[in-house]
């Protein structure tokens, strides 16, 4: 451990409630930030993998999802030893916040944006006149027309962009980001990702980035960590997972992409089957139905997540062979 | 009008009013269709690509004639919908059929799947009853759902597998024209892979014409043989798809921004030219645009080849290519600086 990780997550378990009963959503997930890094979390729908942002600031579906098992540190700091009232003093805003997918399900569409933002600002003690310079630095240089306009006369990227900018209000030095261009236009997710890695820079924060999108993770994050049902199957260097998956999972993510390399009308490789529903994963190696490789092995035993090399993590018996 | 033509579209307008200013004041009215042409080649996939607002779906709505256009003609096979009988319109809504962006909301809750895909044989009167739920079920083996998914509801299906539904419900009239609107933005990234192996090898096995429309150039590239760059509500380059993603091509400086939105991790545009995020947010509002009263061209505000002649004058769609093109619809674009655009994207050296 060293001392310099601004987040380290140890043996995260999330739990769901399903039709009266808990099952494990997240399983034994663990990972650490250091300053200034960003890491990139990707995996399908229904992986966990919101639910693990989600987590760090405290804002799951109470009671239908709650953290069953695990620490958090930040900083050196037991968080997940933190009571309710210091954590959304000390921690919430101040040294982390959250951008969402959606910005016109995260902001009140019946409250102009200047009380929304107000609001934000008196949590941490600052002055209001930090908003229009902070919507400046977000890119929104007409900072008093969009205090005083309500969600629905922006555009959605600029929505994003507020959003943006009130996560930064507290000045964190982590910021969770939950496919934050997932419901944008094209041409404007690339000015967000621009915006989000000219603040990084800017301020050193920590970045988790979490997506489906292999052309973001690719953009953004130097590390990335893959979840399959609820675990991490493989953590490597961005472009060194790019060059040789190793977990079939991850091989077939990156296989199915459309790149320019791909002819056109040509078939695409694809992983065949979709994520199981939860009730249904079962003990064994939970991609084991889905993958081409797998053997009476995969089914029995889980594969252990094996430190391969200096942070480089995975989880298969039968690794891609290089 | 050579015989292969599927589908022409003329001078295609659509209007909505907005609300007035004040009471003596006319009202306004944005044009999200505005005097569209083109042609579709059977069997040629037509591609449209435009940002959300910019009224592409709306093109496609009119199309399929879920709305109707103010003006102009759409003429399917050779005739003018607009006056065909009643027998003729029924087949013109059997041969085009529409697949929607999200299955979660396009499919009716309350129905099984037998009864979604067995609804338009009933309405057409197709065969008896057997005869239809032996469609029923041979479909679902087109599209690779097991028999089992019959009984069941959409809610107790996946995202992936509830579009096969939706698929399944557009195909079981063997249609020759098939609108998808964004078919696979809503699904995951190797369920899309899916999907689109499963369009292209129908589009094989019965014969049908597809019209794609995405902001995603990527998903476009792999599918489509033509391609309509749409801008406020106009087209403002017209390409064969080839054309326009070897990047020499490329004539229009938003078609450059869309390609390099897509394949960012490949392409880029050239540092100096490239918008700035302060700039990009006093974009003005898409809406404003679609007034069509901006003397200039539409796109002024975003361009970074821009000059003074492009804030007077609206460059027309002009035909570039018409003789080497063997297509019926032949490249054209509509900007005042086309030879510029080519120096925007350069290929990103890899490590």
């Amino acid at each position: 451990m060293s001392s310099d990780n601004v987040l380290e997550v140890k043996g995260l378990t999330i739990s769901l409630l399903l039709g009266g009963s808990y099952f494990e959503v997240v399983r034994d997930v663990s990972f650490s930030i250091a300053k200034g890094e960003s890491i990139g979390i990707l995996g399908e729908s229904g992986c966990g993998k919101s639910l693990t942002g989600a987590s760090l600031l405290r804002v799951l579906p109470h009671p239908f999802a709650k953290v069953t098992k695990g620490e958090i540190f930040f900083k050196g700091e037991p968080l997940h030893l933190m009571g309710h009232k210091e954590f959304n003093h000390k921690f919430r805003w101040r040294e982390a916040s959250m951008i969402f997918q959606e910005s016109s399900a995260a902001i009140n569409p019946v409250v102009k944006i200047g009380k929304q933002f107000a609001g934000v600002l008196k949590r941490v003690q600052a002055d209001f006149t930090k908003a229009k310079y902070l919507l400046k630095e977000c890119g929104l240089p007409d900072g008093d027309r969009i205090l005083n306009s309500y969600p629905h006369e922006l555009s959605g990227g600029m929505k994003q962009r507020v959003m943006i900018a009130m996560s930064l209000a507290g000045n964190p030095d982590l910021l969770v980001a939950d496919e934050p261009t997932t419901a944008t236009d094209a041409t404007v997710q690339t000015q967000i990702l621009d915006l989000l890695l000219e603040i990084q820079a800017k301020r050193g924060m920590s970045i988790i980035f979490i997506s489906h999108d292999f052309r973001l993770i690719k953009k953004m994050c130097r590390y990335v960590h893959v979840m399959y049902c609820g675990k991490i199957v493989e953590t490597q260097l961005t472009d060194e997972l790019l060059k040789q998956p190793q977990h079939h999972y991850t091989k077939g993510l990156i296989d199915s992409r459309l790149s320019l390399k791909v002819a056109p009308k040509s078939r695409l490789t694809s992983i065949k089957g979709v994520v199981p529903p939860i009730e249904k994963w079962h003990k064994g190696c939970s991609f084991f139905e889905r993958c081409e490789f797998s053997s009476p092995k995969c089914k029995l035993e889980e594969p252990p997540c094996v430190t391969t090399s200096d942070k480089a993590r995975l989880a298969c018996w039968f690794p891609v062979k290089r | 009008m050579t015989s292969n033509v599927l589908l022409e579209v003329k001078d295609l307008t659509r209007f909505y009013k907005t609300a007035r200013k004040s009471l003596f004041t006319p009202p306004d009215a944005i044009y999200p269709v505005n005097k569209i042409n083109f042609k579709l080649t059977k069997l040629r996939n037509l591609g449209i690509a435009g940002e959300s607002g910019s009224g592409k779906t709306t093109l496609a709505k009119i199309i399929s004639q879920i709305e109707k256009q103010d003006e102009g003609q759409i003429f399917f096979e050779g005739r003018d919908i607009s006056k065909m009988d009643k027998k003729g319109w029924w087949d013109f809504r059997k041969a085009v059929q529409f697949i929607f962006q999200d299955p979660y909301e396009s499919i009716n809750p309350k129905k099984t799947v037998f009864q979604t895909l067995v609804e338009p044989l009933k309405i057409y009167k197709i065969g008896d009853h057997q005869e239809q739920s032996q469609r029923v079920e041979n479909m679902l083996n087109e599209v690779g759902l097991l028999p089992e998914v019959m009984q069941k509801f959409s809610h107790q299906l996946s995202g992936g597998q509830r579009q096969r539904v939706a698929i399944a419900r557009a195909l079981m009239l063997e249609p020759k024209l098939v609108i998808a609107d964004e078919p696979v933005s809503a699904l995951d990234v190797s369920v899309q892979a899916q999907i689109l192996n499963l369009l292209l090898e129908l589009q094989v096995k019965l014969g049908i014409t597809y019209i794609v429309i995405s902001h995603d150039l990527a998903v476009l590239r792999h599918f489509c043989d033509d391609l309509i760059i749409y801008y406020a509500g106009n087209i403002v380059e017209k390409t064969r798809a080839k054309d326009l993603f070897s990047t020499k091509n490329i004539q229009h400086p938003y078609s450059a921004m869309l390609l390099q939105a897509a394949f960012f991790d490949s392409l880029s545009i050239s540092e100096n030219t490239h918008v700035k995020t302060d700039e990009a947010a006093n974009e003005p509002a898409t809406d404003d645009l679609l007034l069509q009263k901006f003397a200039g061209c539409n796109f002024y505000h975003r361009c970074p080849i821009r000059s003074d002649l492009c804030a007077k004058s609206n460059p027309l769609l002009v035909t570039t290519n018409e003789k080497s093109s063997p297509s019926p619809s032949p490249s054209a674009v509509a900007c005042h600086h086309p030879q510029k655009v080519t120096e925007l994207i350069k290929t990103k050296h890899r490590a």
